[in-house]
């Protein structure tokens, strides 16, 4: 397969159609990989594609340092696809700015990362080319077990939960740094004319950014979990954004990623949309 | 600055006895060491683990250590230099504002546990913090402070304490170093006064038989870590080459979370931000990142490092290059969580090792890429 992707990069790259092939090579510590930016044909051989290829490198379609030097090719799984599809419905890129080396994808990590025995994208549902062997959609899958679970506990118990792991982070950012729908020029973490949001990593502040970070991903998440994997202290991140992406789900039927088509929730009225909240 | 005052800025050395003294400690007196220390009424900040998470926190009994990891997740630096700290608060009355400074800083505290890389980098940042302004915070801790490590006798692919001239059972920084010569025993090497107050009011400790013998038990990690980089090399590299291509190359996946700089026991950016609600606020010192894009901007909007590739080079220039100019010594202590724990795998060993075989005469695009294999 991945002779194939390097054969794909090579000659796209030497005919001109795409300045720069987006994708993983092998990192420096087992059981890594890294980004890779292959702008020269000759050098197609760093690419490889492994159960570690972890990075979702759509963010990096929208990160000047990269579109800087010209039209992408992205190696791209299922839920990378996601994330890109996410960023053309917000008007970030535009379909066909882009080349999609999809990949088939059984899961990555080993043991399995928690979002794989889950995803109903293993074939990835946009693309321009496809690698490996076409894997057919999981249908027998809740993806919300865990929030449902999770919703059972107590007001209390859920609060303590989030304060105790709240508690640890450090705003390092790298949640927000990491995430492809993370997009914006001067997030309102960085805003200080006024200061929106304290800077301080004590409980107050950290629950403070943490659950605007979510609040900003309703609808918009992939779930490619790519801020839990980067946390360095081990928040389950995943138990906030999921939980709205579950409630976004209970009430719009809206999934995002999978209709590039589809007008965001949130940009959007239907007069079908529950409304008795309205009182 | 003058070598006088490199010696005098640093705490370390004012404390250091002339020599070492050697004792014993029964590995089954571990544990004692840190109850004692409770008993005597310190603070102890120890390396503990919750689910995957290693790390240190304040403990209340020496049943919480964990001690067989390599590194803990975050360094102790937060023990002398919080990432979130009051500096003064004030409060607003109807003809006054009453300011009340921070001044309970410093409590009697240990570290323990902690690794000799963790350890030097105390020393390093004492050069800073009492550089031109003698920050009352850090000193006051520091002064407060004692520092019990153990030597290593394993280490990972990160791990590069011996390329920055160090070693797995370096004393710099410890006031007290434990290496485990055997099953049973640990060599104590007291290095300061306030090391030996201490080993003095345990009482757990014996007299140093000539059978501990410490280069024996850390040889084969020593062997194990090698050399990843020649040091030597780094320094003349960055003098001439602030614009260089190979900045792009090995940065251009850093997405530029702060990951790297918090993780570190060297970096010391901080913020000064003022927490101001109705009738009141303070003035807060919290933890900074150079891998900000907001850690530069100026009140202009003008940013002078204006992509996260001149924010990463900032990053090792600072540790490599300026630091040593100002303060004559390595901002880096070889720990290697920036490498573990970065999510793109930016991997300083890969950049320095590139920089250091360029210097061979070798070409950089070769070492600074990833293992060619698939």
């Amino acid at each position: 397969m991945i002779e194939q992707i390097r054969e794909k990069a090579k000659e796209l790259l030497t005919s001109g159609e795409v300045k720069v092939v987006i994708g993983y090579e092998n990192g420096g510590l087992p059981e890594t990989t890294r980004p890779v930016f292959v702008t020269s044909p000759d050098e197609v051989e760093r690419l490889v594609w492994n159960k570690y290829c972890y990075a979702n490198l759509a963010t990096f379609l929208v990160r000047k340092e990269v579109s800087s030097l010209g039209k992408p090719a992205i190696v791209a799984k299922g839920c990378d696809v996601k994330a890109i599809v996410v960023l053309i419905q917000e008007s970030q890129i535009e379909r066909e700015d882009v080349v999609i080396l999809g990949v088939t994808c059984e899961g990555v990590g080993d043991p399995l990362l928690s979002k794989c025995p889950i995803c109903d994208v293993n074939t990835p549902r946009e693309y321009d080319y496809l690698f490996g062997e076409e894997i057919p959609p999981k249908t027998d899958i809740n993806k919300f077990a865990d929030i449902e679970e999770f919703e059972k506990k107590s007001p209390q118990e859920r609060f303590e939960f989030w304060e105790k792991q709240l508690s640890k982070c450090v705003k390092c950012y790298a949640c927000r740094q990491v995430c492809p729908m993370c997009y914006c020029e001067v997030c309102i973490a960085d805003k200080n004319q006024p200061q929106w949001l304290e800077t301080s990593s004590h409980t107050r502040g950290n629950f403070h950014w943490n659950l605007i970070r979510a609040w900003h991903l309703a609808g918009r998440c992939i779930d490619c979990l790519e801020c839990e994997r980067a946390c360095p202290v081990d928040i389950p991140l995943s138990l906030l954004n999921r939980k709205l992406a579950k409630s976004v789900k209970e009430r719009f039927d809206y999934e995002p990623g999978y209709d590039k088509e589809a007008p965001p929730p949130f940009t959007d009225f239907k007069p079908q949309d529950p409304q008795e909240f309205i009182k | 600055m003058s070598d006088d005052n490199k010696k005098k800025r640093n705490l370390q050395d004012a404390e250091k006895t002339s020599q070492p003294t050697l004792k014993a400690l029964r590995a089954e007196n571990l544990k004692d060491l840190v109850q004692k220390g409770l008993e005597l009424g310190y603070r102890v900040f120890a390396p503990v683990k919750d689910d995957k998470l290693v790390t240190f926190e304040q403990i209340g009994s020496s049943k919480e250590l964990f001690l067989d990891g390599i590194t803990t997740r975050m360094s102790p630096k937060a023990v002398v230099f919080p990432r979130t700290e009051k500096i003064f608060s004030y409060t607003i009355r109807k003809s006054e504002i009453a300011v009340e400074n921070n001044e309970k800083i410093a409590q009697p505290t240990i570290i323990f546990g902690c690794r000799p890389c963790d350890a030097a980098s105390f020393p390093i940042m004492d050069r800073l913090f009492q550089w031109d302004y003698q920050d009352r915070f850090w000193v006051e801790r520091r002064k407060a402070t004692l520092i019990i490590s153990i030597s290593c006798l394993d280490c990972d692919d990160a791990c590069f304490c011996t390329s920055v001239g160090l070693a797995p059972d370096s004393t710099e920084g410890s006031d007290i170093l434990l290496t485990r010569i055997s099953r049973d025993q640990y060599l104590a090497e007291v290095m300061t006064e306030k090391g030996r107050d201490f080993a003095e009011k345990a009482a757990l400790f014996d007299e140093a038989g000539a059978d501990l013998d410490k280069e024996a038990a850390t040889k084969a990690v020593k062997e194990k870590l090698g050399k990843k980089f020649d040091l030597e090399k780094i320094k003349p590299w960055l003098d001439e080459n602030y614009d260089h291509e190979l900045w792009g190359e090995v940065t251009r996946m850093c997405i530029g979370c702060g990951i790297c700089t918090y993780v570190c026991p060297t970096c010391h950016c901080f913020d000064l931000v003022d927490e101001a609600h109705y009738d009141g606020g303070a003035k807060v010192k919290n933890w900074d990142a150079c891998q900000f894009a907001a850690f530069t901007v100026h009140a202009s909007g003008h940013n002078p490092r204006p992509d996260q590739i001149s924010r990463h080079r900032q990053r090792i220039m600072h540790k490599y290059k300026y630091y040593p100019d100002n303060l004559g010594a390595v901002l880096c202590t070889g720990c290697g969580r920036c490498v573990r724990h970065c999510p793109m795998d930016v991997n300083l060993i890969r950049i320095l090792k590139g920089i250091s075989d360029m210097q061979e005469g070798g070409a950089v695009e070769e070492s600074s890429k990833g293992r060619t294999e698939s």
